[in-house]
């Protein structure tokens, strides 16, 4: 098992959001988060990568227990973000972006590297490479956050809605992605409103409702579960 | 004239605004306490010249490190207590703090050097168009110091880290940018430009423990015009303040040079609530 989630329990300050959540993702998994507006998923995301602290319970990657590790510490066990709503610094150039989403690697001939592979999954990063981040269109950020996500080479990347907002040709695409970071050896944690199509490319699922999980188990099992079909597929 | 003695007042603006406008874009903090440790960066150049006899390069660069020292220990032991893990929550409380301290410093110059104004010593003679090289100088190392500061904002790697995390402090955490690390730097740099106008301007206006008030209060004006994260809109809205002022002295009247700044700081953020250049 690579990431485990046991019992935690989280949130702002005393409002408490998400309780008692217990998750594993295996290695080489893609695992689909899926639930409501406001059900808590970003909660959780932003747990594991240490913006929040957790109440009890503990959080363990590859074995170490990073739950009350300091946020940019975190990155350095191999876990990466594409954040909700991209947080892209958008003043600084594709480039600065990139070469941040690096920021922890102190060899220049492996961020070189990186940023190679970033360019061959995302070609128009290479051709824009000089242009400020904010001056792109919506498809082109979530690429290049992507791309900075990647930038630390993960092994775990958690990726909260990163289809949100985007026209149905952009968001194809993001998903192609996302079966492509599998295939090249990436551990991920898919949070989308998508239900549908965030299961079909999963391998498991986990359902959230009000901060708890309610369901979980295979993708394509999630997928003809009446309660998950009525609530999330709109059938 | 105007214009030379604008520009060289407009610089100590300049310069003290610049120090507080990164601490403030990156921790949220209006830093007060900057223009107490403009005035001890100031005595401490002083006393190296006076007492020591070192030369003014080295008093100036004795002032910077003052200046830094005092801000990042602010920052180390004060600042930081208030800054849980959801940071911008403390905000208010370190305002109070930097107020505080802005005070307890004006106070301990006060009890330990008194009031009465000491004389630094004029460091070097002569004057090109009418104005000294004291005073050319102090433009020309403001000019220096904000260089510099450029091109560590721009170009260095903790640079670039200290701008990500001016536009989003979480995400730069996320990237593995240690926030205190950053906090420290900033803190420093801007106690060491603080300190940096102090002594420049010392030997031009004598050395004294309110001495910074004004200096502090302009370049708050000048940080909030200038707009917060912007290098250049500082340089430009100080150095334009200082002239404005050095203008209006002259030609309108003199009784009303420091009510002028505020004057404009009130129809500017009127006409445009986000100052002059402001982007964030
Ligand atoms: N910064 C915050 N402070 C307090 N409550 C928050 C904050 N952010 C989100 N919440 C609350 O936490 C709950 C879960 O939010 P979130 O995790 O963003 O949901 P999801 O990502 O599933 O849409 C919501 O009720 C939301 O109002
Ligand atoms: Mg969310």
């Amino acid at each position: 098992m690579m990431v485990e989630l046991k019992s935690i329990n989280a949130g702002y300050g005393q409002i408490q959001i998400v309780r008692d959540v217990s998750m594993s993702i295996d290695k080489d998994e893609i695992v689909a988060l899926v639930g409501a507006n406001g059900a808590g998923k970003s909660t959780i995301i932003k747990t594991i990568s240490g913006l929040l602290p957790v109440s009890s319970g503990s959080i363990i990657f590859e074995g170490k227990r990073i739950e009350n590790m300091p946020a940019h510490k975190i990155i350095t066990t191999g876990i990466s973000l594409v954040p909700e709503g991209r947080r892209l610094f958008s003043y600084m150039t594709v480039q600065e972006n990139l070469e941040l989403g690096a920021y922890v690697e102190t060899n220049q001939k492996r961020v070189q590297e990186n940023m190679e592979w970033v360019f061959g999954l995302f070609p128009i990063l290479d051709e824009r490479r000089a242009q400020l981040a904010g001056t792109f269109s919506g498809g082109e950020q979530q690429m290049l956050t992507i791309g900075r996500a990647l930038m630390s080479k993960p092994k775990f990347l958690m990726m909260d809605e990163p289809s949100l907002g985007l026209s149905p040709v952009i968001v194809d695409e993001v998903f192609k992605i996302v079966k492509v970071l599998q295939n090249e050896g990436v551990t991920i944690l898919l949070v989308e409103q998508n239900v549908r199509k965030s299961l079909e490319i999963a391998n498991r699922g986990y359902v959230l409702e009000h901060g708890g999980i309610v369901l979980s188990g295979e993708a394509t099992e999630l997928l003809e579960d009446e309660n998950v079909k009525k609530a999330y597929l709109g059938m | 004239m105007q214009l030379g003695s604008g520009l060289i007042i407009g610089s100590v603006y300049a310069l003290v605004a610049l120090g507080l406008n990164i601490i403030w874009s990156i921790t949220d903090i209006p830093d007060f306490a900057q223009g107490s440790f403009y005035v001890i960066a100031a005595y401490a150049g002083y006393f190296a010249v006076t007492l020591a006899g070192v030369p003014f390069p080295v008093a100036l660069l004795l002032g910077m490190c003052v200046g830094a020292i005092m801000a990042f220990s602010c920052e180390r032991f004060l600042y930081r207590r208030w800054r849980e893990r959801t940071f911008r929550a403390a905000a208010r409380v370190q305002l109070l703090v930097a107020i505080a301290l802005f005070f307890l410093f004006a106070n301990a110059a006060n009890a330990i050097w008194t009031s009465k104004a000491k004389i630094f010593p004029a460091y070097m003679k002569g004057s090109l168009l009418g104005l000294s090289y004291m005073r050319i100088n102090v433009f020309l190392a403001a000019i220096v110091l904000f260089i510099l500061v450029y091109l560590f904002i721009m170009k260095t790697k903790p640079g670039k880290a200290i701008r990500a995390a001016s536009m989003d402090v979480g995400m730069a955490q996320v990237l593995g940018i240690n926030i205190d690390t950053v906090n420290s730097i900033v803190f420093a740099m801007g106690g060491a430009l603080s300190g940096a106008a102090a002594v420049l301007v010392s030997p031009l206006y004598s050395v004294f423990p309110t001495m910074g008030d004004l200096p502090l209060l302009k370049a708050l004006v000048v940080v909030i015009l200038g707009g917060f994260g912007s290098v250049s809109g500082v340089l430009i809205c100080g150095l334009g303040l200082g002239v404005a002022e050095a203008f209006g002295a002259t030609y309108i009247s003199s009784a009303y040079q420091h009510g002028f700044a505020f004057f404009v700081l009130i129809l500017t953020l009127l006409l445009r609530p986000k100052g002059l250049f402001g982007r964030v």
